[in-house]
């Protein structure tokens, strides 16, 4: 028996340490805090680089998003709450701990939950923390349209980090509104890889799941809905209401549906984010 | 009844006889002797993999790691060997006191991989798609998890053992049924976990292993409820239902834990920054309770099944062992195949089956899966708003030229969508009846389910039965019209119009 125990003992403690010296060398730094954006330029000028950190970098990691304005220069300006009517162009920016080779930023811009335009871009690889922005314009000069923009970052095919912001009269403090917008990944609960072509439907206020599904599933039933893209991210179709009891049912090929008639958004931050874990 | 020759060996003389098998001296020694260091090995093999668990997920939590592409599937994959190699290491030190060959036991593992690798999860995933129909309801949750899931795991851990293992001479203790079956359902176990990681292009290292080791601790125990019947029907003669009694009740046991563990982790809605961000436990806690609960019971019954043996009370044999085997292996296989038929049914109604509607004028059959969802407009009209998104519409324009009554749809739709397009037009019969086809196209600004506009691709069938005109149409996404095209067949030739 002792010698069982012992050799539990070891066997347990060496796989420990082997695991712990495989995940330490693919360790991440820790967290940014967010810094003045206001104060820092675009990347490659000397303020907006940090000391190298002690490791190579193996990951990204972002900050929230900070919607700026930007000098004819091209440097930032000042980070605003909102953008006025009329505004000829919109900068959402965030600070990155650094860039591991092959890094692709791909920008999705939305407005009122819509997908309007995106881009990708490759940056060089550095150990050093930097500020990635990208500039959106119009192609014919015209004034930014009004609304609710979204924007998404992601590094290829993982989602950095993303921000909303009000342009023209829907601007203000969206983080008083009644209403937020719901976004997310959807992805399998055991390996946490992305579900794409899962379906979100919001059901309308009293409607439960199991009503919905046994009395018809009736698009008149449905608030609001999503789909989940090829990395699991989705955007639901319209605000939801905050303090408000919905049921939520989540549907993807090969998976168990997913439902929840307890779903409330609270005062969580404007876009609010939620994951998806499903289970076959 | 064979002569007195050892079952064993099939060499020696026997001498002793247990239930109408006849032992050899060294046989009978070992036929009756509980090897409790298998018990031990057990439990500190279940112990030791919870600490090596609990440490990896504390591991990721604190470093993070961020491995992508070829290192995330290598590692993951090392880690989806961890738990048989630990079992096979506690096993190995055991076996050093009480000596097994480890060769057959690494045997069995190897078989019982591929074998799973190459029969039982394309069975499962492939052939019967329960993936496909297992959530429908509870029949065939209960179904698909017992007949299919559990029954082809079970038979194929029967059938490493039985057809690899059970005439070797090395098979002569009734604990080696559990060791020989628990490492064949380590094989299985290590089958699904290299195919999760490689489905999944790899698994974040936490919740990856808590579900890798969930899977081993789980089929573990299914391997030691089977081993149990085995090993017993090795060294007794038992009634014929005896094996068949051993598949149906580890079938039983691993549907019971599919069911189980979809009750206890049904998924999660979680909002960043609200929850404690630890993976769920529940599924390996259940595997790990499984595991010893099992291992307990098998070894008190091997422990009361010997003393049985010893005290002669044994019941006799009423057929040559030799005969009685082969007997009890055809029941196993006959049952195995009944399960499979029954699974096989149930899968195919609730993927294939269909619910009768009438409406003004026409009546017909629709599938299950989809529901009635009539719009202002429509005679009739299904939807699988949850699946497919396909909807099956049926309705009576005024008009009895077929070409006209495309021309005024086209129209129409043209109006309400943006980027209507016919893509073709044909002739063809519906039921007898003379049909005009009409493909298209469109694009949805506003689709129930997704953010940005939708592309939307269907057929119209145009028939006009007795001066009265009725159109029957389909209406998907390109990405789906292959699969539920079938299904709207069925439909189209289901209809009966008045």
């Amino acid at each position: 028996m002792r010698s069982t125990f012992k050799l539990m003992c070891v066997v347990v403690a060496a796989s420990v340490a082997l695991v712990a010296s495989v995940f330490s060398a693919f360790a991440t730094t820790p967290g940014l805090a967010r810094a003045g954006i206001a104060a820092v330029t675009l990347p490659g000028s000397p303020a907006s680089v940090r000391p190298a950190p002690l490791a190579a970098c193996t990951d990204m990691q972002a900050t929230d998003v900070a919607w700026v304005t930007i000098t004819p220069n091209h440097h930032i300006d000042k980070q605003v709450p909102s953008y006025d009517s009329g505004v000829m162009d919109i900068t959402p920016a965030f600070q990155y701990s650094c860039a591991p080779p092959n890094t692709t930023i791909v920008s999705v811009f939305s407005l009122n939950g819509l997908a309007v335009f995106t881009d990708k871009e490759a940056i060089k690889p550095r150990t050093a923390a930097g500020l990635y922005a990208y500039a959106l314009e119009t192609l014919d000069g015209s004034p930014v349209a009004d609304g609710e923009w979204g924007i998404q970052y992601f590094n290829d095919k993982t989602l950095l980090t993303t921000g909303s912001v009000s342009v023209g009269k829907t601007g203000g403090d969206v983080g008083q509104s009644q209403a937020a917008t719901v976004q997310g990944v959807v992805q399998d609960q055991n390996s946490q890889s992305p579900i794409g072509g899962a379906i979100l439907l919001v059901l309308n206020p009293g409607v439960t799941t199991k009503a919905f599904i046994s009395g018809g599933q009736k698009d008149a039933d449905v608030f609001t809905a999503g789909k989940s893209d090829s990395q699991g991210a989705f955007t639901m179709q319209k605000k939801l209401p905050r303090h408000q009891v919905l049921s939520m049912l989540v549907v993807a090929d090969g998976y168990k549906s997913l439902g929840s008639d307890t779903f409330q958004v609270l005062d969580d931050p404007d876009p609010v984010s939620i994951t998806i874990s499903m289970t076959k | 009844m064979a002569a007195q020759v050892c079952c064993v060996d099939q060499q020696r003389p026997g001498t002793h006889n247990i239930g109408g098998r006849w032992f050899c001296d060294e046989h009978y020694n070992k036929a009756v002797y509980n090897r409790k260091g298998v018990w031990r090995t057990a439990i500190a093999a279940v112990v030791a993999l919870l600490i090596f668990v609990a440490a990896v997920v504390v591991l990721d939590l604190v470093f993070k790691p961020q491995l992508t592409g070829g290192a995330l599937v290598l590692t993951g994959l090392v880690l989806a060997v961890v738990p048989a190699a630990l079992w096979l290491i506690f096993f190995y030190q055991q076996d050093r006191l009480e000596p097994e060959p480890v060769g057959y036991v690494a045997r069995m593992f190897v078989i019982g991989l591929a074998l799973a690798g190459a029969i039982g999860i394309p069975l499962t995933d492939q052939l019967f798609a329960v993936q496909n129909w297992l959530y429908r309801d509870a029949v065939t949750t209960w179904v698909g998890s017992v007949f299919i899931i559990g029954g082809v795991a079970a038979f194929i851990i029967y059938a490493t053992v039985r057809y690899f293992m059970f005439d070797e001479p090395e098979f002569d203790e009734r604990t080696d049924g559990v060791v020989y079956a628990t490492a064949a359902a380590l094989g299985y176990a290590t089958a699904l976990n290299v195919q999760f990681i490689l489905s999944n292009g790899g698994a974040r290292l936490g919740t990856g292993e808590i579900f890798v080791a969930e899977v081993a601790l789980a089929f573990a125990g299914f391997g030691g409820i089977l081993g149990y019947f085995l090993g017993r029907a090795k060294l007794e003669q038992d009634p014929i239902w005896w094996l068949p009694l051993g598949l149906v009740l580890t079938s039983f046991l691993g549907g019971l834990f599919v069911v189980l563990r979809g009750q206890l982790d049904p998924g999660s809605i979680t909002f960043a920054g609200r929850g404690s961000g630890l993976p769920s436990f529940n599924g390996l806690i259940l595997a790990g309770i499984l595991a010893v609960i099992v291992t307990v019971i098998v070894s008190y019954l091997i422990g009361r099944d010997i003393q049985r043996s010893l005290t002669g009370k044994q019941r006799a044999a009423t057929v040559d062992p030799t005969v009685g085997d082969r007997r009890a292996n055809y029941a196993t296989v006959g049952v195995f195949a009944l399960m499979l038929i029954i699974g096989g049914l149930v899968g195919s109604d609730a993927v294939n089956g269909t619910e009768s509607f009438s409406a003004p004028g026409v009546s017909g059959a629709y599938p299950d899966a989809y529901s009635e969802n009539p719009r202002t407009g429509d005679v009739f009209r299904v939807v699988d708003a949850v699946g497919s998104g396909a909807e099956f519409e049926i309705s009576a324009p005024a008009g009895t030229d077929p070409v006209l009554i495309a021309n005024q749809l086209a129209g129409s739709r043209s109006t309400d969508f943006l980027v209507y397009k016919v893509m073709s037009n044909g002739k063809t019969t519906v039921n007898g009846q003379a049909a005009v086809t009409q493909r298209f196209a469109y694009v949805d600004s506003n689709g129930l389910t997704g953010a940005a506009p939708q592309v939307r691709q269907g057929v119209d069938y145009i028939i006009v039965i007795n001066g009265k005109s009725w159109v029957v149409t389909l209406v998907t996404t390109p990405d789906q019209i292959a699969t539920v095209e079938p299904q709207f067949a069925k439909f189209l030739n289901s209809l009966k119009f008045q």
